[in-house]
């Protein structure tokens, strides 16, 4: 009897584990899947990347980096978090649109929005973790001292909570793919509420990013440094987020085809028009923000030398030029345009993510430019967890419901 | 003199004014909440602690002897240095303080007197509103009553804020260690001051070039030097305002910004650039839930309207054809 | 060679300079030689040639405070206080500087240390001689050999 139990026990694991983990497929079958060029180029960034990580908790940060007294931040916190967090307003914004503001037609995108947010933020963390003297003290700010007027206090705070708030807003997906009923019933009730503390944390996150260079006004280049900091960082995660949602769900058709419906292939296009014209019309407002930000501090000398140049080809060229180009693709329904307008708009964000945490910061210290170009193990460890990132957020879409329907599961 | 003079007391009014107008601001909310436009909290000033001690360098006086630097080293049992301290070679760079060097002195050409070279002695200038404690997620600075701004490592996780908060690049980093970095800075010999000794680099410079006292005293004593030799001074006494004013001052000759001192801080403490920021968290805290769900509330309210409409409207239709 | 006849010429020479500097001290009750030893935990006593140093200031107000500075001294410490012979009435009673100069007092700032009161007094000639003031070995080249017992103690 016991035995037989057992048995069965595993049998059912067994075909749990091949059904949810390997997609229905066996071992070997599960494997030779997994050899494409894509693997093989992840597993090559991977060999070279994960063993710097290792080294940098072995033997301290200046391993891998060129982290020093005058310069202590570099490509992790540049490019991982603050280039990454208002990337991951995806979350926020599609939720709030969904929930929130009603726009029902975009239910196939919320998922993708949610999950990539969820990600982005988890990331987020893991940067800062590679680039904490000491990472396993991350919960200090919570539990050991209470700097209540830092910033940075504020982001720690409000990051933790919404990772949280963002995995909770995932549990019907996750309890779908579970094949839950009961707790997901619960689970689909929080969601207004969260969606709600989203749009709080959101805010206040994505501004705090900003407001976190409003305390060295000497250090960062005039033209960036604004007391309105604060709106640029967040009216910028919010097109951010859209143009990224337009970039991923284009790749996840392009790629993940096995992984989606005729709900989500069918309405993309109509979709990522909509999208674009939101992003345009944020882009616009940005671009204004930015020249009135230059008119209140009255800087428009600074734009004749060498970092006006590089602050005029980051709002021309990163923010007037996609708004521009989405306004034509808009206008005449071109869905490859406007991808690659959002594809500009994306890289326009982490062009001025950089600036403002790299490149315009410590400007006047002699050799500034010298100093800031990252040495390749930096580069590599970078590169390392972008691909984790990727190779998490593909196996993630293969299994859950995010970009099709599962059957049985009415719209929440 | 003039200029500073102004400055403080456009500061005393733009304060007044942007407290008065926190109430009004707080009706507006809204856009202007994130727009940072709130000036002023309403916090009570704090012009510092009474009778808190500080330090006075006068530029002119120091020949660069580097006995500070030793003195420094020995009393906080800093590892030896890679070049002795009588060597003058390292004048050929300009340092800043390091993980193992709480204070360096660097050297600058004198342009009145080639023979007669003019040292700047770098430290921790134990601001008066310290943007490293400000900066701290963790709380592990403490602006001590007595004046020295001091760093506790065992509450800090090594996030690195504080340098970049810090306007004068002061904390050091100790980027080789994997298991226990942490920040070294300056602590102006906070032991000894409470044994009733003085900061040992101040006790070493044999031309008394560092001088401690209560920061009062020395304000006094620095304008007095200035006012007696005009010739030999300039009329700056830096660290007065700089920053918010800081415990450590500076009498020079030549003009500061030709030291590397850095001289386009604002006379604000660098926290009161973020407190607009800070003021409106608490803000937007409890006005977004409110604004939010009421948003939602309308638009479901809106759509059950609807919806009871379409029903009614199905009904008639039905009860139409019936008839 | 000539070696006689310089040394005859080097000895008188130094027979003249001393008498003169005796004659000098004499007359005015200073002394020749001062033995600065107040740090001389650190560093080797100074062996400060008084009356060489007098006599290339000049005046004894060069390095001494002549006019009241400060709260220290009244005018009837060195002067006659008669208006007819008050300037001529100097009595050259210039205190040594440790007579007031002691050690560091935080409450007073504006009072030097002796150590500060000397070395800022040497400055004002030697910076930029021999290596004082541009290169931190010139000091105990010049001056002062680091104590031996402070080598000792390290």
């Amino acid at each position: 009897m016991n035995h037989s139990d057992s048995l069965e026990k595993s049998v059912d694991f067994r075909s749990w584990f091949m059904d949810k983990l390997l997609m229905g497929q066996t071992w070997p079958e599960y494997m030779r899947t997994l050899v494409t060029p894509f693997n093989i180029l992840a597993a090559v960034i991977l060999s070279i990347g994960l063993p710097l990580i290792a080294m940098r908790f072995m033997y301290g940060l200046t391993v891998v980096t060129h982290a020093s007294n005058d310069y202590p931040w570099g490509l992790f916190l540049g490019w991982g978090l603050f280039g990454g967090v208002p990337l991951s307003a995806t979350g926020f914004v599609m939720g709030t649109a969904y929930y929130i503001f009603g726009f029902k037609g975009y239910r196939p995108l919320v998922r993708l929005g949610l999950l990539a947010g969820f990600l982005g933020y988890l990331f987020a963390v893991i940067y800062l973790l590679v680039d904490l003297g000491r990472p396993w003290r991350i919960y200090y700010p919570m539990l050991i001292g209470y700097g209540t007027a830092s910033v940075l206090f504020l982001v720690a705070w409000h990051v933790a909570l919404y990772l949280t708030v963002q995995f909770l807003e995932l549990t019907p997906a996750i309890l779908e793919w579970l094949k839950s009923r009961r707790v997901y019933r619960w689970a689909t009730m929080i969601t207004i509420a969260m969606t709600i503390a989203g749009i709080i944390l959101s805010t206040l996150h994505q501004s705090a990013l900003g407001a976190m260079f409003l305390i060295a006004p000497g250090k960062l280049h005039p033209l960036w440094y604004s007391p309105y900091i604060t709106v640029f960082f967040l009216t910028s995660s919010i097109y951010a987020a859209l143009a990224l949602v337009i970039l991923i769900s284009a790749i996840a058709a392009r790629f993940l085809k096995n992984a989606t419906d005729n709900n989500f292939l069918g309405n993309l296009g109509k979709l990522t028009i909509g999208l674009g014209k939101g992003t345009t019309v944020c882009l616009y407002v940005y671009f204004v923000l930015k020249v009135i930000g230059i008119a209140h501090g009255n800087h428009w000398d600074l734009l004749a030398t060498p970092y006006g140049y590089w602050f005029i080809i980051e709002i021309a060229g990163f923010v007037l030029l996609p708004a521009l180009i989405l306004t034509y693709a808009v206008k005449s329904k071109r869905v490859g345009v406007v991808r690659f307008g959002a594809l500009l708009a994306v890289a326009g964000i982490i062009v001025n993510r950089i600036n403002v945490s790299i490149i315009a910061f410590n400007w006047k210290l002699p050799d500034h430019l010298h100093h800031i170009i990252p040495p390749w193990p930096e580069v590599a460890v970078v590169l390392a967890i972008v691909t984790i990132h990727i190779l998490i957020f593909r196996w993630i879409l293969n299994r859950l419901p995010v970009l099709r329907e599962a059957p049985g599961y009415k719209a929440h | 003199m003039d200029k500073k003079d102004n400055n403080s007391e456009m500061k005393k009014k733009s304060r007044t004014v942007s407290r008065r107008c926190f109430l009004g601001t707080m009706a507006a909310l809204g856009g202007s909440i994130l727009l940072g436009d709130i000036q002023a909290s309403a916090y009570e000033e704090f012009s510092g602690w009474p009778d808190r001690y500080g330090m006075l360098t006068d530029l002119t006086a120091c020949v660069g002897c580097r006995s500070c630097e030793k003195a420094c080293n020995e009393v906080n049992n800093l590892p030896p240095p890679e070049v002795p301290f009588d060597e003058k070679s390292v004048f050929k760079e300009k340092r800043r303080p390091t993980a193992h060097a709480y204070t360096v002195v660097n050297r600058y050409e004198n342009p009145q007197d080639k023979d007669r070279p003019i040292y700047r002695k770098v430290q921790c200038n134990h601001c008066n509103e310290p943007a490293c404690a400000s900066a701290c997620p963790i709380h592990a600075y403490t602006k001590t009553p007595e004046g020295p701004v001091l760093y506790d490592p065992e509450k800090c996780f090594g996030c690195r804020y504080c340098m970049i908060a810090c306007p004068f690049y002061v904390p050091a980093y100790d980027y080789e260690s994997a298991f226990e970095p942490r920040i070294v800075k300056c602590i102006m010999c906070y032991g000894r001051i409470k044994d009733g000794l003085i900061p040992a680099c101040a006790e070493a410079c044999p031309v008394e070039a560092i001088t401690f006292g209560k920061r009062d005293d020395l304000i006094k004593l620095a304008r007095k030097k200035i006012m007696q030799n005009p010739d030999r001074y300039i009329d700056h006494i830096y660290g007065e305002y700089e920053a918010g004013g800081t415990s450590w001052l500076y009498i020079s000759g030549v003009p500061f910004e030709q030291l590397d001192f850095p001289t386009d801080i604002s006379d604000k403490p660098p926290i009161e650039h973020v407190e607009g920021f800070l003021s409106a968290v608490p803000v937007v805290l409890t006005v977004w839930p409110a604004l939010f769900g009421t948003i939602y509330a309308s638009l479901r309210h809106r759509e059950n309207l609807e919806e009871e409409n379409n029903q009614n409207r199905k009904k008639e239709e039905e009860r139409k054809d019936e008839s | 060679m000539k070696k006689p006849i310089v040394i005859v010429v080097a000895v008188s020479a130094c027979i003249v300079f001393l008498a003169s500097v005796y004659s000098y001290a004499a007359d005015h009750r200073v002394p020749k030689v001062v033995v600065l030893d107040s740090i001389a935990q650190n560093y080797k006593a100074v062996t400060f040639d008084h009356a060489t140093h007098s006599m290339i200031a000049e005046k004894c107000g060069t390095c001494h405070h002549q006019h009241s500075v400060g709260d220290r001294r009244s005018c009837m410490e060195c002067h006659t206080l008669d208006s007819s012979i008050f300037k001529g009435s100097v009595a050259n009673t210039f205190l040594p500087c440790k007579d007031c100069h002691g050690i560091y007092d935080p409450s007073r700032p504006g009072m030097p240390g002796l150590r500060g009161a000397y070395h800022r007094k040497c400055f004002q000639c030697h910076r930029g001689m021999n290596g004082i003031g541009t290169d931190p070995k010139g000091c105990n080249e010049t001056c002062h050999a680091k104590s031996s017992i402070h080598e000792v103690n390290k």
